[in-house]
This record gives C-alpha cells, structure tokens and sequence, in this order.
C-alpha cells in the first residue's frame, strides 16, 4: 500500500471560518473562543492542546454539531454542517470520546458492526460489502484477533481500539477524538497514536484529536492547534509552535519550564545553589536530573558551585563545603546530596 | 477514502462467514427450542384448567369437528383459548417493553413501569372504583357498587396515558435519561399516594374489588375485549421491532448513537411511547403484572448470551408468551380451593430469576 | 274519680310487685334484692352465637364469632339496680344498663330491628343518613334527635364520646375508634348476625337487640311468628318431588372468576327450604367464595335459575358485564332474579335492611320463584325478574 501524500486537489477535510464556540442561555451568550479559523487537510493528524477548562472539548463538541456555534461556520467534507442530514454527518465524521462504554454480551465484531448504521438498510441488514468494511476497520486498527471475543471483557486500551475501528466502519472523512488515552496506560496511548498516525498516513482519513498528552501529541502529530488562554489559537507544525514560545504561555507555571529541545518539561530549580558535573554522557544526564531534583542548577563554568560532581565509570564523587562522598547508586547519591546542609547566603541561579 | 477501502479489501483474508456461525447457530437453537416451547405451552394452557376437559375434547375443538360435546367446547372457546392468547400477546408485550426500557436507560433493572405508568392506570381504576362508586352504582343500578369492565379498562388506559403525557413533556426538556427515570418514579409515588388516600375513605367491598383488580389476570379479556386488546399490541411490538437498529445503537450510549447518525431524541421518544403503551395498555385489560417486564430480557440475555437486538426482540416475544402462559398454568395449581393471583405468581418466578442473573454477571448487564 | 285512679295505680303497683313484664322504660324505684326484674325471658333457639344468662337483677349476654372463640361478654343491668361485682367469669366484661334510652348503631340493618320492635325512639345515631331506606326509619333519622357519626367513613370518636349514648351497637367489626369509645365508658356491642349459617338464626339476633331494651316478650313473640310461617312454607315447598325442584345458581361473574354463595351459607340454606337444588350443594364454604368460571359453567351452565347475581337493570346488561354468561341457561330463559325492588338513588337496597328479620318473607319470594302455583298470593318483596329492556 503505497503512502499517499496530502494532496492538495482535495479541499480541506474540514475548515471553520470565523468560528466563535461557547454557551447560549436565555439572558446571554458567553464566547469561549472567537475567531477560529482553522482547517484540516486529508490525511493530516491535528492534536487539539491546551490547558483544562480552555474551551477544547466545547470546540470539539461544535466542530462534531454536538453543540451549536455563537456564530461563524464549520465546514465538513466541502458542506457546511448544519446542511447535512444526521446521516450524512456519521457518514463524513466519526467520533470517539473518552468515556468508557460499557456493554456485555456484544462481540467486537457486532460492535465495530454498528459503525454501518449510517449506510445500513431499515433492521440493520448489513450486506456483503458492510462485512467486507468492518472486517478491514478491524483489520485496519490491529484488532482482528479480537474480533469474536466480547466486548466488555477486553481491556482499556483495547476496547479504545475498537471504537476507533467502529468510527473508520463509518467510512468518515475526517476522525474526531475526545481524549481518547485518558483512561490508557502508557503502552496503549502509543498504540493508539502509532495507529493513527499510521491511518492518516495510509489514506486520505483526516484526524483531529484532543489530548492531555503534550509530548506524545508534539511527537506524533502534523498540526498542533494550541489554545492560550484568552481564547486565542496557535496552529502550526509542532515544532512551530514550540520555537514560537506558546507552550510556554500556554502551560508554564511557578515550577516547571518548557525545554523545546527535549519537547518536554523540566521542573524550574536552583534554589539550593549551584552544581558542576565532569563526566558525561548518559551517567552525565542522569546525575544532572538528580542534582536538579534535589534542587541545584547545573552549570558549566562561572561562579564556583556549590557542590562538584565527578563521574567515573561506575562510581560518583561529591564535594561539597570541603567534604567529599563516594558511591555507586544513583539513590545513595541523592540522599547524599540531600543531606548536605542548605547555605545561609542566597546564590539564585535559575 | 472510498477508494482506499476497495483496494484494502484485498488484503483481508479472514473470510466473514466462519466467524460468525457459530454464534448464529447457538442463535437459531434458542429460538428454534423457544417456538417449541411456545407451542407447548399453549396447548398445555388450552388442556390444563380447573375444571377435567378430556385431550381428545381439545383437539377437537381446535379441528373444529363436530363431535366435540357442548360443555367442554364451551369452555375452551370461550375461556381457555382467549385466556391463552391474552398471556401470550401480555407476556410479550411486557417483555419487549421492558427490554425497551432496559436498553434505553441503561439500567437492567428498568421495567415497562419505571415511568410510572402502571400507578397512573391504578389511579384511574381506583378513581373509579373507589372515588365514584356512588354515581357509578346509579349508572348500573348495582347496589354492591361493581363498575363495569368496560369503565375500569377506560379508566386504566386514560390514568396511564395522563401520566405518560406528563413525563414525555417533561423529559422533551431534560437531556439526561436518568433523570427521566427519576421523574416517573416520582409521578409513581404520587399515584399510589392519592391511591392510599382513597383507600382510606372507603368500604371494605369496594377495597376488596380493587385488590382483586390488583392481582392481575388473563381470564377477563374475551374474544371481545381480545378484538381490542390485540391490534394496539401489534402496534406496539411492531414499534419495537422497527426501531431494532436504534436500540442496538444505543447500546453504546447516547452520544455515540448520536454520532453513528440516530436522532436520539426521537428514538427516546417513541421507544419511551412504544413501551408505555405495551405497559398501559397490558395493564388496563390484565391489571398491573410484576416482573415479565425486568426478568424475561435478562433470561433472553443469558440464553442467547448476546445484546444484539436483531435477535433479541423476537426471543424476547416467544420468551414472553412461555413465561406468561406457565404463570397461568401455575396460578391454577390450588385447583377447586380457588386461583393463586398472577401477580404472586410472576413475583415468585420473577424475583429469584433477577437476583440469580444480577449475582451471576458480576459486572452487571450496563455496569457504568 | 279519685277511687278509680287508686284502682289504677294500685293495679301498676300489684303489676310491678308481681313483676309480671319487663320494664321497657324507666328504672326501678327501690330495689329489691329477692324480686325478678325479668319475668321475660328470652329463649335462644336457632342462633349459635349468641346467649343470654338471667340473674334477677342483671342479665348476661354472651356473644361468640365461631365456635372456637369466645368473644364478648356484657353485663346488662337492671336500671336502678347495683351492678354486680365483676369477678370470676364476669371479670372485664362490659356493662351496660338497661332498658338502653339510646343508641347509637353503625350498621343499617339492626334499624330496622328496631322498627320491628317498634323502639325506634331509642335510635339517637347512625352511621349515614346515605344509606337509609324505609319510611319509619328516614323520619326517624331526619328527626334533630339522631346524629350521623360516621358521615366520612371513619367514625367520629369525639362527637360519639360527647353524646354518651347509652350503647354503640357495631356489626361485629374491630377498629381503634372502637377501643377509644370503649375507654370513655361507652358500652360498645356487637351485633353479627351475618356470621350464622341460617337464615332463622339471623333473625333471631332480633331477640339479641331486644333484651338490650327489655323488649322480651314482644321479641319472642315476633320471632315465634316468623318461624312459623318459615317453617310451614319450607314444609311445603320440600315436599314438592325432587324432579319438580330447580336447580338454582346464586352469584356473579367477573375477569374470569365467579363469586358464589357458599355450600353451607345461608342462602344455599334458604334456596334448599323455599325447595330448589342448589348446584354447589356440596360445597363447604359458609360464606361466599370465588370460583373459576369454567366450574361455574360446568356445574350451573344448565341451570334453571339464577338468584343474586348483580343489580342489572336489563338483561343486555347481564353479558356487558361478562359476555360468557350468555352461556347460562338461566339467561338465556330469562330466569335471572335479583333483590333490586326496593332501592334508593343513593344506592340503599331494602334487602340488607329488612330481609333479615323478615326471612320468611324471602322464602316466600324464593318460594314464588321456584315454585309459582305454592304462592299464588304473596307479592313480591324484594325479588324481581331482571326485565328484557
């Protein structure tokens, strides 16, 4: 099966214009995002990020017509939303959210089976060719194997899959996902996102998916749509967004700080002083996190440090306050260093 | 997307055919052995009674020869055969109402009277039986007061209708179906409280007659009231099965029925519709009957070990009519000393069977 | 003048020194331990839940529901008299003073007790005015001396205790209104003649109110005519042959079920000496019971009448309430008789008032049905064919 790159003939798979998403009661209507102009192309993955309570399920919730938008439009397919019918929605958009669906005595087969509601006749019937797609949206989330066995007795990660597969038996245009890994464990979250990188590679399926899971998310997807607070959105390739500095708006607090480089976070330290490691590599990296940990920077020249580390092959060696220690366990370390007492005068550093 | 699908088609070997069969065999044996135990059941109906009709009498009767003598023919005609056809059309009623009701809600303990609908139609019988004896006993110049069965059905189906219309207009503006559920038991308790209060207020003859109303029977429906009863419960069966493909998408729940393409709130609506009026309709004529509603999707769940509805609705119908008609062949067993009531009956088949099932599937058929 | 007036009250004197009745009014002057205040006696024949006991100057009454229970004792005692120590057997008993000046009685049919003995100036409360039939009793009852203490259907206590009737009559039925009514000193007795298996012996509770009001000798006299004529009517109609006799079905059908009279219940009684075969003879209950409609149609699909089924007013009503009864022979011949002739529009029926002091008047009404030329003069009291229209 031959990779088939964006093509840029086909119009985006869904594009919003002007799009503002928030809540309408009797007396007033409270925006949550305004001007939201974005837009999904075939066979890109989208990871939707940003802080709790932001606005991301409530964007989500009016890109998949769950909710009606303040004002604006949302594009679905080349037609706006509010035209199609509510079949021709879940012929277009499949979705799957983070609750976790409980039903025994349903085999994952019958499941993923119901994703044909929208093309199946009157009772249900499923022709040849309705078999013939469940079979390659289980085949297509590597679930196969568990295609006779009942739904509600497989596991999390799993059962996850096969509501991706059930969403793909819909032979939509574009995936909507709501936080989908919440209730994974770390094997299965990337599971999940190597599927479905893979299926937008694959094919011309579009995804769009929200997630907690910020270093997985930079990873793995195309597109990052970043939510700041104060309703605005950042999109653009991950590493855009990271060399633009939003993450960090968007997610740094008092204690930790967004490292670009690692696409990941570090906790801000320092405050017990300052430290300097002769020896590198991965034992190199690994005192530094220690040391951080127990709160001292790490510096390479400047000021004299507080404390010295020195590294052999198997061993360490710290000085500090003209005293020195020797061991070989990282944990011995840390409880040394810990045990040294916290200096009178203040050298911030951060 | 479309045309990756046809060319990954390909690669799928596995053929459908052979996973499947046998899921469907077990299928097509339980529905198979439930028409089997149908038909059996309802002859036994017809031969079994309080009175001795010899076997050879029956199979004349229903062969329409002309030696049958007159006492017997008379009594399977007129009684057993009616009797036998109301449990099977109310124990399949009750059933797929409750099943209805189990899959909206997701709840496995729902039954065709969670919304209230069965105290609504008590609240009208005893409104007649009770509240009005005085005029209706001028109307039938009766002087114990018995209304007429007539006015009683009338007065079950307008009860239950009164509190169905309150509930649906009610849950047009809830988006949880929980919530539901919680409104109709509350309408319920309302029901029964305006119920005690007239209880309260009344002779000890008229008490008597709305408990026996109370117990349920299938012995009071006549070709009659059969000519009646049967067509608005085909309406509400065949409500049922047209709408198999929703009930089976919402299984998943109702944001992802919404998302497959189900207009979810007309699906809750007529379902809630279509059970109710299997309820209060089944109670009108038969009086209120516990149980069939929660236990025979729960025994047509395990037998068949699947949710799907495709298969469940017509199990659940034979599955109906066997439990129904052997409550009533149960209700006879204290012969000349009288007749058990049904709804005793039904408790006592129906209660032991719920606790074994909820025991039995740890998690529970719609464990959240 | 003065002579005759002497003659006369020495004549009352020598009456009451002789005791030669009962006294039906008042109480007695000066006590005297060795006189009988009761020269009339009741005696109890044919009920069995009932006796009274006679002591000079008190009388004992004991009332029973069944044969293994041992209900109720009253101690009626002679107005001016003393009230004997209540010890040993009369330990708890109730006592109550006669003859009563009032009375309050919750059930309508122990008024019309009361018209036969003609007292019905003891009446001072009744349960409803609703329900109330007869002539003698409305006026009675619409009079400003008879209180309605039960209008609601729950008696009320307090309006009973601040009349303090001289006796609250009940049918025999137990409620906590009863017990407080008890407490405040009011005697509370009950009166179940529904509970005897025989028509006569409920008619004899006719004696049973009498000695509450020292009406005995009218009592014994009003039953030993009753009697009688029950008795010489029965005769009568048990000697027609067995083959001339109809077989009679008593009761109504309802959703699938039908509630007969019991085998050993008084009508089955009555049906038996008015000369008919009842079809369920043989069945042992004393009260009414219910049966599945097949044995119903089994046993009476043949037979040739049909008593005490419901209050049709025409036979087109008969199968609106259930169209099988149109299996019935006796439908079908018309032969389907009720006790709706004397009715109210409140819903009243004569029957439950008068027909049980009265049971040879509807043996005569039975005995007019079952065999018309045995009484060609009797008109009908209670009973009427239920018209075609």
């Amino acid at each position: 099966m031959n990779a088939m790159a964006v093509s840029p003939e086909l119009p985006p798979a869904l594009v919003t214009r002007d799009l503002a998403v928030g809540y309408r009661s009797r007396r007033e209507r409270r925006a949550v995002l305004e001007r939201v102009n974005v837009s999904v192309a075939h066979g890109e993955l989208v990871c939707l990020l940003g802080p709790n309570g932001i606005g991301k399920s409530t964007l989500m919730r009016t890109l998949g017509r769950m909710q009606v938008p303040l004002w604006g439009s949302v594009q679905l397919g080349g037609r706006a939303i509010e035209s199609l019918s509510a079949s021709e929605l879940a012929q277009r958009l499949g979705v799957v959210l983070t609750e976790r669906v409980a039903v025994e005595s349903l085999r994952v087969r019958q499941v993923v089976a119901l994703g044909r509601y929208p093309h199946s006749g009157w009772f249900g019937g499923l022709s040849e060719r309705d078999h013939e797609v469940v079979s390659w949206a289980l085949d297509a989330v590597g679930a196969m194997h568990l295609a006779d066995r009942d739904f509600g007795r497989i596991s999390d990660g799993e059962r996850q899959r096969v509501m991706v597969a059930r969403a793909l038996a819909q032979e939509p245009v574009l995936l909507m996902l709501d936080e989908p890994t919440a209730f994974l464990d770390v094997p299965s979250r990337v599971e999940l996102m190597g599927l479905l990188r893979r299926l937008t590679r694959e094919s011309t399926l579009a995804v769009v998916l929200s997630t907690h899971d910020l270093e997985l998310a930079l990873r793995t997807a195309d597109v990052i749509w970043l939510l700041l607070p104060g309703g605005d959105v950042v999109t653009g390739a991950p590493e855009d967004v990271m060399i633009s500095g939003a993450i960090s708006i968007a997610f740094e607090g008092r204690q930790i700080r967004f490292h670009p480089e690692e696409r990941s976070f570090r906790w801000l330290t320092g405050e017990r002083g300052s430290a300097r490691i002769s020896g590198g590599g991965l034992r190199g990296e690994m005192v530094r996190a220690v040391l951080e940990r127990e709160g001292y920077a790490c510096v390479a020249d400047g000021r004299p440090p507080r404390v010295s580390v020195q590294i052999d092959d198997a061993k360490w060696t710290v000085s500090a306050d003209g005293t020195c220690a020797t061991g070989d366990t990282f944990r011995a370390l840390a409880a040394h260093v810990r045990s040294i007492p916290v200096q009178k005068e203040e050298e911030t550093e951060s | 997307m479309r045309t990756d699908v046809a060319s990954m088609h390909a690669l799928v070997s596995a053929p459908v055919a052979q996973t499947v069969c046998s899921h469907a065999r077990r299928e097509a044996a339980v529905l198979a052995g439930l028409c089997v135990a149908l038909s059996a059941a309802f002859v036994l109906s017809l031969v079994l009674g309080s009175t001795h009709v010899p076997i050879a009498s029956v199979i004349d009767v229903l062969l329409r020869s002309s030696t049958v003598d007159e006492s017997s023919a008379l009594v399977i005609e007129s009684i057993r055969l009616p009797r036998a056809l109301t449990a099977v059309l109310a124990g399949a009623a009750l059933g797929i109402a409750g099943l209805q009701m189990q899959t909206l809600f997701r709840n496995p303990l729902a039954d065709p009277f969670a919304l209230g609908i069965s105290s609504g139609a008590s609240l009208g019988v005893a409104i007649v039986v009770l509240g009005s004896g005085m005029s209706v006993a001028t109307v039938f110049g009766a002087s114990t007061g018995l209304a007429g069965d007539a006015l009683l059905i009338a007065a079950a189906i307008t009860g239950a209708l009164a509190v169905l219309a309150v509930v649906l207009a009610v849950s047009a503006r809830v988006a949880n179906p929980a919530t539901v559920l919680i409104l109709g038991l509350m309408f319920g308790y309302t029901a029964s409280a305006i119920v005690t209060v007239l209880v309260g207020i009344s002779s000890p003859e008229r008490l008597m007659e709305l408990a026996r109303w109370g117990f349920g029977s299938f012995s009071g429906v006549t070709w009659q009231r059969l000519s009646l009863f049967a067509p608005v419960t085909f309406v509400g069966l065949g409500l049922a099965a047209v709408m198999t493909k929703q009930l089976n998408a919402l299984l998943l729940g109702e944001n992802y029925a919404r998302s497959m393409g189900v207009a979810v709130r007309r699906a809750r609506v007529l379902t809630m519709l279509g059970a109710s009026m299997l309820g209060a309709v089944v109670t009108a004529f038969c009086g209120p009957i516990a149980f069939l509603g929660i236990a025979v999707p729960h025994l047509c769940r395990g037998l068949l070990g699947t949710s799907n509805h495709r298969v469940l609705v017509p199990a659940v119908v034979l599955l109906g009519g066997v439990v129904a008609l052997i409550a009533q062949i149960v209700s006879l067993v204290p012969g000349n000393a009288g007749v058990l009531p049904l709804n005793a009956v039904t408790s006592i088949i129906g209660a032991p069977v719920v606790v074994a099932i909820l025991l039995r599937t740890r998690r529970g058929a719609f464990a959240a | 003048m003065l002579c005759f007036t002497t003659l006369v009250a020495a004549s009352q004197v020598a009456v009451t020194l002789s005791g030669a009745s009962n006294l039906t009014k008042g109480c007695v002057e000066r006590y005297d331990a060795a006189t009988d205040y009761f020269p009339d006696k009741v005696t109890v024949e044919d009920a069995v839940n009932f006796t009274v006991t006679y002591h000079r100057s008190y009388k004992v009454v004991q009332t029973r529901t069944s044969a293994s229970n041992s209900g109720e004792r009253y101690v009626l005692v002679q107005c001016g008299t003393p009230t004997p120590p209540l010890q040993g057997e009369l330990a708890g008993a109730q006592v109550a003073t006669v003859p009563i000046g009032s009375l309050y009685s919750v059930s309508t049919t122990h008024l019309s007790l009361l018209v036969d003995l003609q007292r019905l100036d003891v009446l001072t409360g009744v349960s409803t005015k609703k329900f109330l039939i007869g002539d003698e009793i409305l006026k009675r009852a619409g009079s400003a001396q008879v209180r309605e203490f039960a209008a609601a259907s729950s008696i009320d206590t307090e309006l009973v205790v601040s009349q303090r009737p001289a006796l609250f009559m009940t049918g025999g039925s137990t409620s906590a209104e009863l017990s407080v009514i008890r407490q405040a000193r009011i005697p509370v007795v009950a009166n179940h003649e529904w509970l005897e298996a025989t028509a006569l012996a409920r008619a004899e509770w006719l004696k049973y109110m009498a000695v509450f009001l020292n009406e005995e000798r009218t009592g014994q006299r009003l039953y030993a005519d009753v009697k009688a004529r029950y008795r010489a009517l029965s005769a009568r109609a048990q000697s027609v042959p067995d083959a001339q006799k109809p077989t009679v079905m008593a009761g109504r059908g309802a959703r699938g079920e039908f509630v007969i009279a019991g085998g050993r219940s008084y009508v089955a009684a009555l049906i038996h000496d008015a000369g008919g075969r009842y079809v369920w003879a043989d069945n042992a209950s004393t009260g009414s019971t219910t049966v599945d409609l097949e044995a119903q149609l089994k046993r009476a699909a043949n037979a040739d009448i049909w008593i005490n089924g419901g209050g049709w007013p025409n036979r087109a009503a008969i199968v609106q309430d259930e169209p099988r009864n149109k299996a019935f022979k006796a439908y079908r011949t018309g032969q389907v008789w009720v006790y709706e002739r004397v009715v109210t529009a409140a819903g009243a029926n004569d029957y439950w008032s008068r027909a049980v002091s009265h049971p040879d008047l509807v043996l005569a009404d039975l005995v007019k049905i079952f065999h018309p030329a045995l009484a060609p003069q009797h008109e009908f009291q209670w009973y009427l064919q239920v018209p075609l229209r």
